[in-house]
């Protein structure tokens, strides 16, 4: 069972939009793939990828020395 | 709204109902229209051939007077709701550079005089490796109202080495001493003097030097500065000498432009935990950006190079700090052309990472906890708030149920914190006589399934479990070293609840085959109405039989809410046939819709096959509802079975996603 397809920024509220990313038409294949009555939780948090552009994890030395460069 | 409108819009519909009535009656009633014709004759002329076309056009007059009447009630509806009257959406306040400049500096200073060092330290640490410190989240969902509440709990787990320099450095704060109130105001720029005096220069060509040389001011001659280099004397204007025993942890992660809806903090033993001001989360991220910078571009060494770097810097620290947010695209645009000049002394890798965590904090920002440094080396942290869902109107089916009051019975929820930490639980309770339906692991751009495959091509290390199939009453999914992932995919679950059978399904069912029993044996059994005689007692039954079905039923208001289309439709499908039947046993029938049959042992019986066919209808409905919950009941039952005792050959429940 299929969703009908997106019709423009304006099937959201303006706020709810966010979860699905910056590009265009992200998540709404999601949403056409979910079942009819599926819901979809706004977490309003940056998605794992997002997420990943922040995270870089250091050695122990590294980390330190990160930290001590801090004053 | 005036004074006297309300009084005009209901005179006005009043008007045009009342003459929408005459006009009615006028054109069905025999003796009006008799005399609108006479009274009118030039009506019955050939210009109206027949009275039958102004008996046509008269009623057409009403409904276009009725529906006009519903159109002013409609508008004077609208307008009294005032729903132009909210805020609206805020417009991005845009700083000046200079402005914007002082701003960050100002927090800087603030935040470096407020909070030690080892603070600042461990919330860059936190911040930028989360997966080291965060050794385990818990993600809790429950449906409250239309909404979910979520609670995240979070574990943190750091070295001594991270956790004594904040036991060492603090020194107890007092009133008197803390806060950015008792610290004197940033100086205005620019001072001449500003760059000279052994002071190292931080700020653009917008005149923040001054103000700057106060963060990185080198302890001098009788300065009494800390071991890290800061003033601490009561007379440096670079700070009060108390700060506090306190940890920075960056504690959610939000979308720019959204909002946080009922958030609360608190620790591990449940008090509330304090969150910093806008502008203090400004003059953390400030700092620990400003460290990334240095390692990325180096230490400047001649006057011309710091006035560059430090340029640069502040261009970025705006681009973060902008309210509002852009796209990847356009930060990583902005960022390289603020860094082209400076592009040379950077390794390319660490400048990939500053733009990264750049474009990252264009599009969210820190929400920062401070919490007392834990006795041990670990500590939890704890937020919960509440989150909206999407997309309850946006199909047909979807809208069907919003219609009829159901609650939404299948979540999705984005998968975002398994890649922060070393493991991550998620549970989701749904409400009382539920069960997990269907539990799934999606990508969220292609809703393609994941499967353990899947897991394995995005790291070796990667370990997924999902807890369905066992009939629980819960959801349960647990994820362990995704932190190893090499590119973090964007997951979404799907999870499907369902109402424990029979359920009101089950009551549904026995309801719509008891009334489609009485009504077939009233068509078979009761006597024919023949005009004269209609029982009030079959009457009276048969109208019963749909108020009672929606009685048991609907015993629990939530029960029925989070019950399936089909009950629904079953409950309202055995209300229809009993008013049907009760309808079809007051007219008295025609004489081809009374049968004769003879039946062995009862003789010749009279039929009403009217009310025959509806009980037939009704033992369809039955009979669909019946297979609709022995299909419940045995998935249910196999259920159950499954998880008590496996059989071979079948995948274990729980083994995969």
């Amino acid at each position: 069972m299929s969703r009908p397809k997106p019709r423009g920024p304006a099937r959201d509220p303006e706020e709810l939009v966010m979860d699905r990313g910056a590009a265009p038409g992200v998540g709404d294949d999601l949403l056409d793939s979910l079942p009819a009555d599926a819901v979809v939780a706004y977490r309003g948090e940056p998605r794992a990828s997002e997420r990943a552009m922040l995270q870089w994890p250091m050695a122990a030395e590294q980390r330190q020395a990160f930290g001590a460069g801090i004053e | 709204m005036r004074r006297g409108e309300t009084f005009r819009w209901i005179a006005t519909c009043l008007a045009q109902l009342g003459v929408a009535a005459v006009v009615a009656v006028a054109s069905i009633v025999d003796g009006p229209a008799d005399l609108l014709l006479r009274a009118v004759p030039w009506l019955d002329t050939a210009l109206w051939p027949a009275e039958g076309a102004i008996r046509v056009v008269g009623l057409l007059a009403a409904a276009e007077l009725v529906v006009s009447a519903r159109r002013t009630a409609q508008r004077h509806w609208w307008r009294r709701q005032r729903f132009d009257r909210a805020p609206g959406r805020p417009a991005s306040v845009t700083l000046a550079q200079r402005d914007a400049d002082r701003e960050i500096l100002r927090s800087m200073i603030r935040v470096s005089r407020t909070y030690p060092a080892p603070a600042i330290r461990l919330f860059g640490q936190i911040l930028l490796d989360p997966a080291r410190y965060q050794v385990r989240i818990t993600d809790e969902v429950q449906q409250v109202d239309e909404c979910l509440r979520v609670l995240v709990s979070t574990t943190f787990s750091g070295t001594p080495e991270d956790l004594v320099g904040l036991r060492e450095d603090a020194v107890p704060a007092t009133p008197a001493t803390r806060g950015p109130e008792n610290a004197p105001a940033p100086a205005d720029p620019p001072s001449s003097s500003g760059a000279n005096g052994g002071s190292r220069r931080l700020g653009g060509p917008s005149g923040t030097a001054a103000s700057s040389a106060l963060l990185t001011r080198t302890a001098g001659p009788g300065d009494t500065g800390g071991p890290t280099g800061r003033s601490t004397g009561p007379d440096d204007p670079a700070g009060p000498a108390g700060q506090p025993r306190v940890m920075l942890v960056p504690m959610i992660l939000s979308t720019k432009g959204g909002m946080l809806d009922n958030v609360e903090t608190f620790d591990g033993s449940g008090d509330p935990v304090p969150f910093l001001s806008q502008e203090d989360a400004r003059g953390v991220v400030a700092h620990v950006l400003r460290q990334l910078f240095r390692e990325t571009f180096g230490e400047a060494v001649h006057a011309a190079d710091e006035r560059r770097h430090d340029a640069v810097l502040f261009a970025l620290l705006r681009l973060v700090f902008q309210a509002g947010r852009v796209s990847v695209a356009d930060a990583d645009a902005y960022f390289d052309r603020n860094v082209a000049p400076i592009r040379a002394s950077a390794a390319q890798t660490r400048l990939h990472r500053l733009r990264g965590v750049c474009s990252f904090l264009v599009r969210n920002y820190v929400v920062i906890a401070e919490v007392p440094p834990p006795d041990g080396c670990a500590w939890i942290l704890h937020y919960t708030k509440t989150i909206p869902v999407y997309g309850r109107a946006t199909s047909h089916r979807g809208r069907r149920r919003v219609r009829l009051g159901l609650a939404p019975n299948t979540f999705v929820i984005p998968l975002n914190l398994p890649f922060t930490a070393t493991s991550y639980h998620f549970r989701m309770r749904a409400g009382a006589n539920t069960y997990v339906k269907v539990h799934s692991v999606q990508l969220a751009q292609s809703g393609a399934s994941i499967d353990q495959a899947a897991i394995r091509a995005m790291s070796e290390r990667a370990y997924l479990r999902v807890r369905h199939r066992q009939a629980l009453p819960y959801a349960h999914l647990y994820a362990r070293r995704f932190d190893t992932c090499r590119a973090p995919a964007d997951l979404v679950m799907e999870v499907v609840f369902d109402e424990v059978p029979p359920g009101a399904l089950g009551l549904t069912s026995w309801l719509a085959a008891l009334s489609a029993l009485v009504i077939t044996l009233l068509a078979l059994l009761v006597p024919v109405n023949d005009g004269d005689r209609i029982s009030g007692d079959v009457l009276a039954f048969l109208l019963a039989i749909s108020p009672v079905a929606a009685t048991f039923v609907g015993y629990s208001v939530e029960k029925l809410q989070r019950s399936s289309l089909t009950t629904f439709a079953g409950l309202v499908a055995t209300g229809a046939t009993s008013l049907v039947a009760a309808l079809l046993y007051v007219q008295p029938p025609p004489a081809w819709m009374v049968a004769r049959p003879v039946v062995p042992l009862l003789g010749e019986i009279r039929v009403n096959l009217g009310v025959f066919a509806v009980g037939l209808v009704g033992g369809l409905v039955a009979a669909y509802l019946f297979f609709r919950l022995r299909d419940e009941l045995h998935h249910y039952v196999e259920l159950l079975r499954d998880v008590e005792q496996p059989r071979p050959g079948r995948s274990r429940p729980g083994a995969t996603a």
